[in-house]
């Protein structure tokens, strides 16, 4: 043990941790380990530099294309084409493709964006409505029969996706809410959404016993 | 079908306020005699685990709370790499929130503050270290500190005694506006990470100390505290703040519980220091704050304010996001903002005398966070008392400030070493 003059303390190193200076006459040259030594830490890099990038690149581009399109051709706003495209390749490179996010979390992105990335297209191409009478409610039904499918095939971990299929099964009464508001204008695929919601919910409440009954109940807790 | 437990009353705020430069995670360690054996550890672990099943959950979603349910995966003990109080990530960790740590002759365990406190902690470590020890193949007979790990874990274990003990009242004070306290500025390290500084002295001696000053040991520590941060910050500048120190309350003293899970309250002692104030007379006026502030009256009145605000109508049918974002509001501002330092005293850890001659000392280590950038733990085993600073600033002055006041007044010797974050040895 050494003797800091400087702090009045007795340290187990060379140096002393308070004031940083060198022991004066130390009686142990030898430290005792007490920690593991840092240096050799490799520093985590994460995924941070590359989202960063995409959010940089994305910036670039559309601002690029916003500054070209009101020089070029102001009568014509083609940019929302291209920002709409460019979030939507945002959110699949940072969150679907680049990110530690549950799976479900992915799937339930990729509708979002992909819904918003086609509706600003048919928005933009006149507004025709095949966004909201056949992409948005298709896609919804595609997200909930892909969760449905990740949950029969987990028999162990089912439960962390039922947070997913909830929100998916609640999505699927979107579509009927767009007809009834006069948006969506063909009712079919809209009642088709809502028919296979419906039917999800009462084949998990059928099929799992008590137990997905009771992951609600867990799931809206109060 | 798993079991699930609502996360309690004060778990509930970690799981909002919790990012990089706030980990949420504390540390408890013993230091033992002998090098760790790896895999008798692992296989302790692996049997005590079962024992505190409101430690081995994971974390689950829910529309208006977060919950924890069952985690049967296995949690495999890690040699430890980094700084201590290094955030946890549940996915790299099997879903687990704490995890086991060991480096030469020291056993770690770190936790995420949602799962438990400072006492479950610790309870927990006691037991981890019976069943290591039991498998290198000593003869301990223990009765009563230490939980055994074979027993089936009773009820009142895993109440939420926040819960049991909150009674229906008409007056809820709630805090209008909390003044700022002093806050400790320092350059953070680069890269982040936490530097602890432990000190070590004869508990025996400094209790010894205190008494002759009519003051506890917590009363007399967190005096010496605010008299070196109020001469190395404020001495020479204008500050009309007060230096306010944090003191995290066992409420099982006040309130009969055996609870595993947090059941602690906050008490702030805080007062304006001047150039004429003595140590003696911050150590009266904390006196007087901390006896006044940890009566069971006053204790009683935050229980009841806490689990009103949990239970009330309104904050149940927010949903979760909104409920974080009102709760790092008010963690900030009543919690941080009030604050200069957290000093936590675990007190003095009973062991079994067949465990402590396996045991040189404990360690706790209390996370930094960024208005609290230096933090203070204490606890003491075998007359070994162990003062702690975690830090994540370069500035040591506080520190060392303290730790020569208190070789300076007691006249006792301190063995100080470090794990150099962000320093060269």
């Amino acid at each position: 043990m050494n003797h800091c003059m400087n702090c009045g303390v007795w340290v187990e190193h060379l140096t002393c941790p308070l004031c940083h200076r060198k022991v004066a006459n130390p009686t142990f040259t030898t430290e005792v380990k007490w920690y593991p030594d840092y240096h050799s830490l490799k520093q985590k890099k994460g995924n941070s530099f590359v989202s960063r990038l995409v959010i940089f690149v994305s910036i670039v581009i559309v601002s690029t294309c916003l500054l070209i399109n009101i020089f070029v051709t102001p009568d014509f706003l083609w940019v929302f084409y291209v920002a709409a495209t460019v979030l939507y390749l945002l959110v699949t490179s940072n969150h679907t493709i680049n990110s530690s996010a549950h799976t479900g979390a992915k799937i339930f992105g990729q509708v979002i964006s992909l819904s918003g990335l086609l509706i600003v297209v048919d928005v933009l191409s006149g507004f025709r409505r095949w966004s909201v009478n056949f992409v948005v409610p298709f896609l919804i039904i595609t997200a909930t029969l892909l969760i449905t499918i990740i949950i029969l095939k987990k028999r162990m971990r089912w439960q962390e996706y039922v947070g997913f299929i909830v929100a998916l099964i609640v999505l699927g009464f979107l579509p009927v809410g767009l007809y009834i508001t006069g948006i969506a204008t063909i009712l079919w695929p809209c009642a088709i959404t809502t028919l296979y919601a419906l039917l999800t919910l009462l084949g998990m409440l059928l099929f799992s016993d008590k137990t997905f009954k009771e992951e609600l109940v867990r799931r809206f807790h109060i | 079908m798993s079991r699930w437990y609502k996360i309690d009353n004060a778990g509930k705020v970690f799981h909002a306020v919790t990012k990089a430069s706030n980990s949420s995670v504390y540390r408890v360690s013993m230091i033992m005699k002998a090098p760790v054996n790896a895999v008798l550890l692992q296989k302790a672990l692996d049997t005590v685990i079962k024992r505190f099943p409101t430690l081995a959950v994971k974390v689950r979603k829910g529309l208006f709370w977060d919950f924890m349910v069952d985690n049967e995966e296995k949690l495999s003990i890690q040699k430890e790499t980094t700084y201590p109080c290094h955030p946890i990530n549940p996915r790299e960790n099997n879903g687990y929130l704490f995890r086991v740590l060991y480096f030469k002759q020291r056993i770690s365990v770190e936790i995420f503050h949602s799962l438990t406190d400072g006492t479950g902690a610790v309870e927990f470590l006691k037991t981890l270290i019976y069943q290591y020890l039991t498998l290198q193949g000593e003869k301990l007979v223990i009765d009563g500190d230490v939980l055994f790990p074979d027993e089936v874990p009773n009820k009142y274990e895993i109440e939420d005694s926040f819960e049991k003990y909150f009674h229906e009242s008409n007056h809820y004070h709630l805090h209008d506006k909390v003044p700022r306290s002093f806050q400790i500025k320092g350059t953070p390290f680069d890269p982040a990470g936490v530097n602890v500084i432990h000190g070590v002295i004869s508990a025996s001696a400094v209790n010894r100390f205190a008494k002759r000053l009519g003051a506890s040991i917590t009363e007399f520590i967190t005096a010496v505290l605010i008299h070196a941060i109020y001469s190395e910050t404020m001495k020479y500048g204008l500050y009309k703040e007060n230096i306010t120190i944090a003191l995290p309350a066992n409420l099982r003293r006040q309130f009969p519980s055996v609870t595993l899970r947090n059941f602690f309250a906050v008490v702030n002692v805080g007062m304006h220091v001047t150039d004429k104030m003595t140590l003696e007379d911050i150590i009266k006026t904390v006196s007087n704050q901390l006896r006044s502030k940890t009566e069971r009256e006053t204790l009683q009145a935050e229980i009841n304010r806490h689990v009103h605000l949990q239970n009330s109508l309104t904050t149940r049918m927010v949903p979760l996001f909104l409920k974080y974002q009102a709760m790092r509001y008010g963690f900030q501002h009543f919690g941080e903002m009030a604050k200069t330092i957290t000093l936590s005293n675990l007190g003095n850890i009973k062991l079994p005398d067949c465990m402590n001659r396996y045991i040189k000392r404990m360690e706790v280590v209390l996370y930094p966070t960024k208005n609290s950038p230096i933090n203070c733990g204490v606890c003491s085993l075998n007359d070994q008392m162990t003062i702690t600073f975690a830090r994540s600033i370069v500035e040591t002055e506080i520190i060392k400030s303290f730790f020569s006041q208190l070789t300076r007044l007691t006249g006792l010797d301190v063995e100080v070493y470090s794990n150099y974050w962000g320093e060269a040895r």
